[in-house]
């Protein structure tokens, strides 16, 4: 750079301009994709969601249909649903994620195959998952309800219970979406998180053979162990990592469709009941393809989908900000 | 602009194709073979794309038909194209007229779809054919099942107009474990008593964990409801009725069913497991699903059909999709289309058609069919289905609004059944929801 500000202007401009054009022509395989596929969709989807839109365009309504989404209770709910299934799902993915590769980072004897088996839920079929939990869940003869039979506990209607935890535990509640997430979610979280844990582990894993043998080293020298070095040193220069896999795990979750989708349901028929019991694992993904697919409200639904996508900016940009503050790189 | 001139040139070929035809048969009458195979060959057949959502041995023996009808219509070519379930089909429509490259014909199963797509005006109401010169005369009309005729029709125009076409129809009916009620020596239940009496005995002898499996549906709570004496919606279309005492009466029904263990809830399909596994000795389905039962059971035990058990009166509910032909289609794809719907309804196809996927005959003719006669010699539980068209109602996916109605139903019956809400309140509160719906 420094070289090049010496050198005469016009052979600058022109060596920058041979440079980028070969720059271009590199980005532009990448940039035609994320053009056609991304940026172009993003655009027509803004034009689309200002329209009142059934199956074609038919009138041009401005922001109505943004304005009728902010005031759907359907579409808050939805969104609520989605919160607590990203607080239920994260944390406990990050956590997970960081001790089971702290316990595989250790040198112990068949390391390759535990980090094998902790990733392969991850390249495995969603469609073979849903199945084999949605026979693990069966309300009338599952794996779990055959378990609870031997303890004597009482049988639960797992993935078909809208009832709320708390309602379960306290007889008499009803399923009301505020007060906290049906058994049903908790069921579509705990099988996410089996879901996506192994990813985390590989990150962190990642994340923690690039910690510098030294900084522990010195750190061991100083009579730091155990605990404390995981605290000072481990943590801290792990923190680009945590931080990394908290924007990319809230996104995922907030983006949800899949998982959800498969195991509440989703395709049968008219596909109504994807998002069930009673909607109470209508996540916001969810929530935009009913509205799209089942009612043919194209326009309302991608206007919500911007509403998803504004929210989700703003809380990404809220995590750079504090991820600004707490994470540390290493001779940053 | 670019439509119409697209259409006044689709006409000039088609009279050019009708001429073409027409010259070419009486050339090959007159002259050789040869004239007339020239003539064809120089305009090749109208290539007409069908989708549809009939999979495995549905999808074989619509081709097979398919094949049939290009045998016997060399001026059109039928390409049936299997595009995945209901839901994938009406995806791929949405998708295919945002991009405006639709199939020329499709079936549409989805739940309201006809209604969407008249709406948005990509289908042409198919009531221009039937009064057409090709048409169908008022007799041959009366001749198809009123339901079938009930469940195409929409109002264009302040005028009820056929805007699509029954294809492939079913109706809802009865399983049974045969092997099992012998055993028992218990007859087929006829009314609900019996059932309730029925699976009581089969529980009480530990055959069974409980009499039947369901997932919960707005279909079935409609069959009670009608059996009851009341409707899902006003004669207009303008109000909900389904939260009427008889509504009230079919959900609490449905509710006991639950509570007293007769009858438990499912996901999906695992009633139809459950069945074939023989947890449960009942079931309450389409007469298509024996195809997929049958399949399962691979001859383990006796499969019974029989008409759905009745209430107050007779009644049961219609299922299956229905024909539609699109607007962007080429006019001479378009008469292509029709010529096959109308094909595919004569007695005979429709008779073959239906012995070989269960699906019903669309006319009552068909019903007098060796092919029919034979089946019926052979297997009489097909006759089932049949008996109860007569008092079978189709769902009132005509009426746009139902497609977020229908949730709403479902989530009630939901509620209702789950011991979450009074039936009277949970009915009462998608009433209100619905009534808003259709008066927007």
């Amino acid at each position: 750079m420094a070289l090049s500000q010496a050198a005469p202007a016009v052979r600058l401009g022109a060596r920058r301009g041979r440079g980028n054009l070969a720059g271009y022509l590199y980005l532009a395989p990448a940039g035609a994709l994320l053009l056609a596929f991304h940026v172009y969709p993003l655009f027509y989807g803004a034009y689309v969601s200002l329209f009142r839109w059934g199956l074609t365009k038919q009138a041009f309504v401005g922001l109505s249909n943004y304005w009728g989404v902010l005031h759907d209770a359907d579409f808050w709910r939805s969104l609520l649903v989605t919160v607590y299934y990203v607080i239920g799902v994260v944390p406990v993915e990050i956590v997970l994620g960081f001790l089971i590769a702290s316990l595989l980072a250790q040198k112990i004897r068949g390391r390759a195959a535990y980090r094998l088996v902790y990733f392969l839920p991850y390249i495995t079929s969603m469609v073979a998952m849903g199945l084999v939990w949605s026979w693990i869940f069966n309300a009338n003869f599952g794996l779990l309800n055959s378990l609870l039979r031997l303890l004597h506990l009482p049988p639960q209607r797992w993935l078909l219970e809208p009832r709320t935890i708390l309602a379960l535990l306290h007889p008499g509640g009803a399923a009301s979406a505020t007060a906290g997430p049906s058994l049903a979610l908790v069921c579509v979280a705990i099988v996410t998180i089996w879901y996506y844990t192994g990813f985390h582990v590989v990150v962190f894993l990642a994340g923690l053979t690039a910690i510098p043998t030294e900084v522990h080293e010195a750190a061991r020298l100083d009579g730091a162990e155990g605990w404390r070095r995981m605290r000072w040193i481990t943590l801290p220069l792990v923190s680009p990592t945590t931080f990394f896999l908290a924007v990319i795990a809230t996104i995922g979750a907030f983006q949800s469709f899949a998982i959800v989708y498969t195991l509440t349901g989703g395709g049968v028929s008219g596909g109504a009941e994807a998002g069930g019991p009673l909607g109470t694992t209508r996540v916001a993904t969810l929530f935009i393809f009913t509205v799209f697919y089942n009612e043919f409200r194209v326009g309302y639904a991608t206007a919500a989908a911007f509403v998803v996508f504004a929210i989700l900016l703003g809380l990404t940009g809220l995590q750079m900000r504090i991820g600004e503050r707490r994470v540390h790189y290493l001779g940053g | 602009m670019s439509v119409r001139k697209r259409a006044r040139m689709g006409r000039r070929e088609l009279l050019r194709h009708g001429l073409g035809a027409a010259g070419g048969m009486a050339l090959g009458g007159w002259l050789a073979p040869r004239g007339s195979r020239g003539a064809a060959a120089a305009e090749g057949p109208v290539p007409v794309t069908f989708w549809h959502a009939n999979s495995g041995p549905l999808g074989t023996i619509l081709s097979n038909l398919a094949k049939q009808f290009n045998a016997s219509h060399p001026k059109y070519q039928i390409q049936p194209e299997f595009v995945g379930n209901y839901t994938a089909l009406n995806q791929k429509i949405m998708s295919s007229v945002a991009a405006g490259a639709q199939p020329d014909a499709a079936q549409a199963g989805a739940y309201g779809a006809v209604a969407e797509y008249l709406k948005a005006g990509v289908i042409v109401p198919l009531q221009k054919y039937i009064d057409g010169t090709d048409g169908l005369s008022r007799s041959s009309l009366a001749d198809i099942f009123p339901g079938f005729l009930e469940d195409n029709t929409y109002r264009v125009e302040h005028k009820a107009t056929l805007v699509s076409w029954p294809f492939n129809k079913s109706v809802m009916v009865f399983y049974y474990n045969g092997t099992m009620l012998k055993s028992l020596g218990l007859d087929v239940p006829k009314t609900w008593d019996d059932v309730v009496a029925a699976s009581e005995k089969a529980t009480k002898a530990g055959k069974v964990a409980a009499g039947m499996g369901w997932t919960p549906g707005t279909e079935f709570f409609a069959a009670l409801l009608y059996q009851n004496g009341g409707r899902l919606l006003s004669m207009d279309y303008t109000q909900a009725l389904f939260h009427s005492e008889a509504g009230v009466r079919a959900l609490t029904f449905l509710r006991d069913l639950n509570d007293k263990k007769i009858m438990y809830l499912t996901k999906q399909f695992d009633w139809q497991n459950d069945l074939v596994a023989q947890k449960i000795c009942f079931a309450v389905s389409t007469i298509v699903s024996q195809q997929y039962i049958q399949q399962d059971l691979k001859g383990a035990w006796d499969l019974g059909v029989a008409p759905l058990p009745t209430g107050k009166n007779k009644a049961t509910i219609l299922f299956g999709s229905n024909g539609v032909i699109f607007a962007r289609a080429r006019p001479e794809a378009q008469v292509g289309a029709w010529t096959f719907f109308k094909w595919w309804a004569e007695p005979e196809q429709t008779a073959l058609w239906s012995v070989q996927s269960h699906y019903l005959p669309l006319r009552k003719s068909a019903l007098g069919t060796t092919l029919m006669r034979d089946l019926f010699a052979k297997d009489p539980r097909q006759r089932v289905a049949l008996e109860s068209l007569d008092y079978a109602h189709p769902m009132p996916d005509n009426v746009a609004g139902w497609v977020r109605i229908d949730p709403l139903l479902q989530d009630a019956i939901t509620k209702a059944v789950t011991g979450l809400q009074a039936p009277k309140d949970a009915l009462k509160e998608a009433a209100t929801k619905a009534n808003a719906i259709l008066r927007g």
